[in-house]
């Protein structure tokens, strides 16, 4: 049998945007939640482990659910450990979010622990999405995609540098962390946020790589027009339109 | 999107044999044990829920893993109840084994449980399969396998009005608990082989054959030819046995190079 494809890299190889989604805890919720986002071309689902509670565990469960409706697994780790990333692969995942990556030697890592030799150091394993693949070893770094997150003020002085490392798919731009690092905690609508994160989603676009934001639906034509690629958004604003949408109606049938 | 087919209702249905293999309890050795099972041919992973840990909690996650490499989750549940039944599908199973049913009355509760109005009384849910699935409640009953154990001496005595109940797929006849409802306790191979208990079962198989329905039986592989020669079509089998002969071969190995 063949690896499965790895939809939001095949989606960035082609020129298009890939959208993935957070909010799912529960392999059950990833299921319910399929067919809506096959019917809407959401390419893959958020599985986080910097901040919620994914771990080596949760993910081989998770990332079959997400296998079943052809929805990448990108899980967010909270280290930029060589073991840690390629143990998330091989528990599943097929893309990896590194926080904090602020200079081309932290990068380097992350590609190290991302990708087998001669690439990287990644070790060789029965993975999870290997199970049966003749040859997952010839191919697995093909369809791994990695993610780097660039959320700090320093990352932003050392940008050409890190923009300069291979095999990194995604460099994606965090608001809250990258205010914060430039003193302005909270306020990610700072005049200097916004125009030091602009310029970073230039400098990205300029070197050809791919960009990636964290985006709620207002936000969109302010990413797009940056040129991110790759966009994260949350369940929770659904959820909350959903509900004020439905008691609203609500109200307006019980007066 | 269309149901996902029940490898084997479709088997059974088309005069072929159908394999399933117990003994996974966590969905990642499910994934692991895929590649192995498509290799050689086998339909269908048992989740053992009349005895052992499958429950509602853990059923999602070992039948996603079944799911991804097509093989059928049978979960054999622990009581005769509609609710418990229909739950189980709901859940991800796309086959329910009963134990212990002794009358038509008893046969026609799994019927109740597994299937939709007009059939039977099955709760209508967004069942786990059935995400995506426009036409679910359409197709559901046509895709659902029924098994209900013949294991009980009172079961032998009531089998022909058990055989006129439509809509169970398997009558699974299982050799240890119809030895001790015969007054033979002990393993279920050893039992299955007194003659008393191996006459009965067998009279079982021909009676089940013979009204035209489906029968299916648990064994090793030294017990396939008489029970596939019974007329056998779905068979249960255990990795116990194979793990058996793999560790047994390995220390062979281990002690002929280290006396």
């Amino acid at each position: 049998m063949n690896l499965r494809p790895n939809r939001a890299k095949d989606k960035l190889a082609a020129g298009e945007v890939a959208i993935v989604v957070g909010g799912f805890t529960s392999p059950d919720d990833i299921d319910a939640f399929g067919p809506a986002a096959n019917a809407n071309s959401i390419a893959g689902v958020w599985l986080e482990g910097e901040h919620g509670g994914i771990d080596a565990s949760t993910l081989g469960n998770l990332t079959r659910a997400c296998d079943l409706w052809g929805l990448t697994p990108v899980c967010r780790i909270n280290e930029n450990s060589q073991g840690l990333i390629y143990r998330t692969l091989d528990c599943g995942a097929q893309g990896i979010v590194v926080p904090h990556v602020n200079t081309a030697a932290e990068a380097r890592n992350v590609v190290d622990g991302g990708k087998f030799p001669p690439i990287g150091k990644r070790g060789a394993y029965t993975s999870r999405q290997g199970h049966g693949v003749a040859n997952y070893m010839q191919v697995a770094d093909d369809h791994s995609l990695l993610v780097i997150l660039i959320e700090d003020i320093i990352a932003y002085q050392n940008l050409d540098e890190i923009l300069e490392i291979d095999n990194i798919d995604v460099f994606f731009v965090a608001p809250s962390d990258f205010a914060a690092s430039m003193g302005h905690t909270g306020d990610i609508g700072h005049p200097d946020v916004v125009e030091t994160m602009n310029d970073a989603f230039r400098r990205i676009e300029a070197a050809g790589r791919n960009s990636g934001a964290t985006c709620a639906e207002s936000e969109i034509p302010r990413y797009l027009g940056l040129g991110a690629k790759f966009l994260l958004t949350s369940v929770g604003p659904w959820l909350s339109q959903g509900a004020t949408s439905y008691m609203n109606a609500v109200k307006a049938h019980s007066n | 999107m269309q149901l996902r087919p029940n490898r084997v209702k479709e088997k059974i249905y088309a005069g072929e044999v159908a394999v399933s293999v117990v003994g996974f309890t966590h969905p990642d050795d499910i994934d692991n044990f895929g590649p192995i099972a498509n290799a050689n041919g086998i339909d269908a992973v048992w989740l053992e829920g009349e005895h052992a840990g499958v429950d509602h909690a853990n059923l999602g996650n070992l039948t996603r893993a079944c799911d991804l490499w097509g093989l059928t989750p049978v979960v054999r549940i622990n009581e005769n109840s509609q609710g418990l039944i229909y739950r189980t599908l709901d859940c991800g199973a796309q086959a329910i084994a009963v134990p212990h049913v002794n009358t038509a009355a008893e046969a026609q509760n799994v019927v109740l449980g597994g299937k939709f109005p007009p059939i039977g009384r099955r709760g209508n849910y967004a069942s786990r399969q059935g995400h995506g699935v426009p036409n679910y409640m359409e197709l559901a009953d046509d895709h659902s396998l029924l098994i209900v154990f013949i294991e009980d001496i009172i079961a032998y005595q009531n089998l022909d009005e058990i055989l006129e109940v439509d809509n169970i797929d398997i009558f699974f006849v299982a050799p240890g608990d119809f030895a001790a409802s015969m007054g033979h306790k002990g393993i279920w191979d050893q039992v299955a082989n007194i003659p008393e208990v191996a006459e009965t079962m067998e009279d079982t198989f021909r009676r089940i054959q013979s009204a035209g329905r489906i029968a299916g039986a648990t064994c090793g592989k030294a017990g396939l030819q008489r029970y596939l020669d019974l007329g056998a079509k779905f068979f249960l089998t255990t990795t116990s046995e194979w793990l058996d002969e793999g560790a047994g071969s390995f220390m062979n190995i281990v002690n002929r190079h280290s006396g």
